[in-house]
């Protein structure tokens, strides 16, 4: 049996680390400016479309030196709202909803370049020969790709919030109008109160990780221009898949399908509770985003300098 | 030691082999020339012998280890220096700062010695080389490594006239009896006082492999005009020095190897050569 040593030594990985993060630098220090540079642009978009509500406000403010941003809310609004409410920063709400889409996107974007060290020969001689183990360089690139820009695109978001509030405060600093994401109460209520929302936020984000697991394992089938040849490959997957189904749906197969597995679960009691159902669901995820990790390992642990399909 | 067994290798299973049931076994402490035409397989064999391919026959044994297993410890003690390659563009001193620390058996004054007799410093940054300066200090990384096997494909592409000639001081001071260099190339004057050892493939197959004692000890190679023994020759050729012939050894005649005439022998007449070779062996033997 192979020593442990043989797969991964805490010596050498941390050699070989910080010879991959420094020979990489550079590149890796744009590609995170450019990402953080993004997300600035548009959280100072949003604040932008947010603007002539802002003027209002502090319209009000300026004419009622004695009014909250909440009062100013509810005189604005008391035409349309029968009751009143307090006061939200909408371009912090909107900020939210764009970097919570954008998440997948740069998690698709940096998977997609897991693998770029093995797009030419000269490159895959250069990470074949480094005497480190496959597994030590795989766990390279995964923490590189995967994990670092999770945190990235965390300190980006903050990043990019933090310069809208800043802005839009010296341009509106009456009263209490430009406002810093909060949302710790929400979180709160998240772990210890609302299970759907704990579940829908964890189901969410597993099944951009298990989108970011087809982006690596496209990486490592092609190096080169994974992001665009991944993408092609699961249009014309997703594409047969509907085809298979409308055929099946056409020719009655799904009707009868349906009925059959409803006629299992009947006969077998399933009477699965919400929570259980979900926790299934993340342990799928789970299952599906490790085969796909491991199976892009394997093809690069044998990788050559020639491409093999 | 590295022992080549029975090695077997297509770049596609519709394709017919580049190397076909190869072996051989190179002994430490030898400078090997790896000599072909081009498309020959010499390249093929190279990235073989590092563990870069996978051969569909055969193994390749360094140390008695698979260097396909790619185990960092014949990794470690492995280093090519490919035909080409990129380098980041970073300082000489960064890049050994960075690199170093994965070859156990490095040395930096070493690597000042072997800058120097390429009439280089070592204060510059990698990304601003020209392709063969970047050659040099690469070349000199290498061999400071003291890796037990250095493989160098093509190494005297893109060298200027004096970086030819410095490449051969360059590797003969580089060489230990613990080492060995294995040189594939096509320009065989750059490099034909430099070899221990010749293996010469042409169409799937090793036409030559001995070192070069025992080929100067079976051939005699010289430059003559003498149309007798021109007609005597098993080999001439036209050269700027008159024709270049290679006449059979029968009386321990000390000549200098001549790579150049011998490989267009072997090329020309693959046969006779196997001849002249085998039954020298079978004779020894």
């Amino acid at each position: 049996m192979k020593s442990l040593s043989t797969i991964i030594n805490p010596s050498r990985f941390s050699k070989y680390f910080k010879k991959e993060m420094r020979e990489n630098r550079k590149q890796l220090l744009s590609r995170s400016l450019i990402m953080i540079a993004i997300l600035c642009a548009f959280s100072l978009i949003t604040g932008l479309g947010e603007s002539s509500t802002y003027n209002r406000y502090e319209e009000f403010l300026i004419n009622h030196p004695n009014s909250t941003v909440d009062d100013a809310k509810n005189s604005l609004y008391e035409l349309y709202m029968h009751e009143p409410f307090t006061y939200n920063d909408e371009a912090s709400a909107n900020c939210l909803s764009i970097f919570v889409f954008g998440f997948p996107i740069a998690l698709i974007i940096c998977a997609s370049c897991m693998f770029e060290s093995m797009s030419t020969k000269q490159k895959k001689i250069a990470t074949l020969m480094a005497p480190a183990t496959q597994f030590e360089k795989y766990l390279t690139r995964f923490f590189t790709y995967i994990i670092l820009p999770i945190f990235i695109y965390i300190a980006g978001c903050l990043i990019a919030e933090s310069l809208r509030f800043i802005i839009f405060s010296i341009f509106y600093p009456t009263g209490d109008i430009i406002r810093f994401m909060d949302y710790s109460d929400t979180i709160k209520d998240m772990l210890i109160k609302d299970n759907m929302l704990f579940h829908t936020i964890v189901l969410y984000l597993l099944s951009f990780i298990a989108e970011a697991s087809i982006y690596a394992l496209g990486s490592s089938i092609w190096p080169r221009l994974a992001l665009l040849k991944t993408f092609a490959a699961q249009c014309i997957i997703s594409f047969i898949g509907i085809v298979t189904l409308m055929i099946a749906a056409i020719s009655g197969a799904v009707e009868k399908s349906a009925k059959t597995i409803g006629a299992i679960a009947q006969n077998l009691s399933l009477d699965i509770e919400f929570t259980t159902f979900m926790w299934l669901l993340h342990i799928s995820l789970l299952i599906f985003i490790s085969i796909n990790f491991t199976i892009a390992y394997f093809r690069f642990k044998e990788s050559e300098i020639i491409q093999r399909m | 030691m590295i022992e080549v067994k029975n090695l077997t290798f297509s770049y596609s299973r519709k394709k017919a082999p580049v190397l076909n049931n190869l072996s051989v076994t190179i002994e430490r402490g030898k400078v090997c020339g790896l000599l072909g035409k081009n498309g020959a397989g010499k390249s093929t064999l190279l990235y073989l012998v590092a563990g870069l391919l996978t051969p569909q026959n055969g193994k390749v044994l360094f140390n008695g280890k698979s260097t396909r297993d790619r185990d960092p410890e014949t990794l470690q003690d492995i280093f090519i220096v490919p035909e080409e390659f990129n380098l980041p563009s970073i300082s000489l001193k960064e890049y050994v700062k960075i690199n170093a620390p994965l070859y156990p058996r490095f040395n930096n004054e070493d690597l000042e010695k072997y800058l120097k007799m390429f009439e280089m410093d070592n204060d510059f940054n990698l990304g601003a080389l020209s392709m063969g300066q970047k050659k040099k200090a690469y070349m000199a990384f290498a061999l400071a490594t003291n890796t037990s096997l250095l493989l160098m494909d093509e190494p005297t592409n893109g060298l200027d006239i004096p970086g030819k000639s410095q490449f051969r001081k360059f590797i003969a001071a580089g060489m230990s009896d613990e080492r060995n260099i294995i040189i594939s190339t096509h320009q065989v004057r750059d490099i034909d006082q430099l070899l221990d050892h010749i293996i010469l493939i042409n169409d799937n197959e090793i036409l030559l492999n001995h070192s070069t004692t025992e080929i100067t000890e079976k051939l005699i190679f010289k430059n003559t005009d003498d149309p007798q023994i021109i007609a005597s020759a098993l080999h001439a050729q036209f050269s700027l020095y008159g024709n270049s012939v290679i006449l059979p050894n029968n009386e321990n005649a000390e000549s200098e190897l001549n790579l150049e005439t011998l490989f267009n022998f072997a090329i020309e007449k693959p046969q006779l050569i196997k001849q002249t070779f085998n039954q020298s062996t079978q004779t020894e033997s």
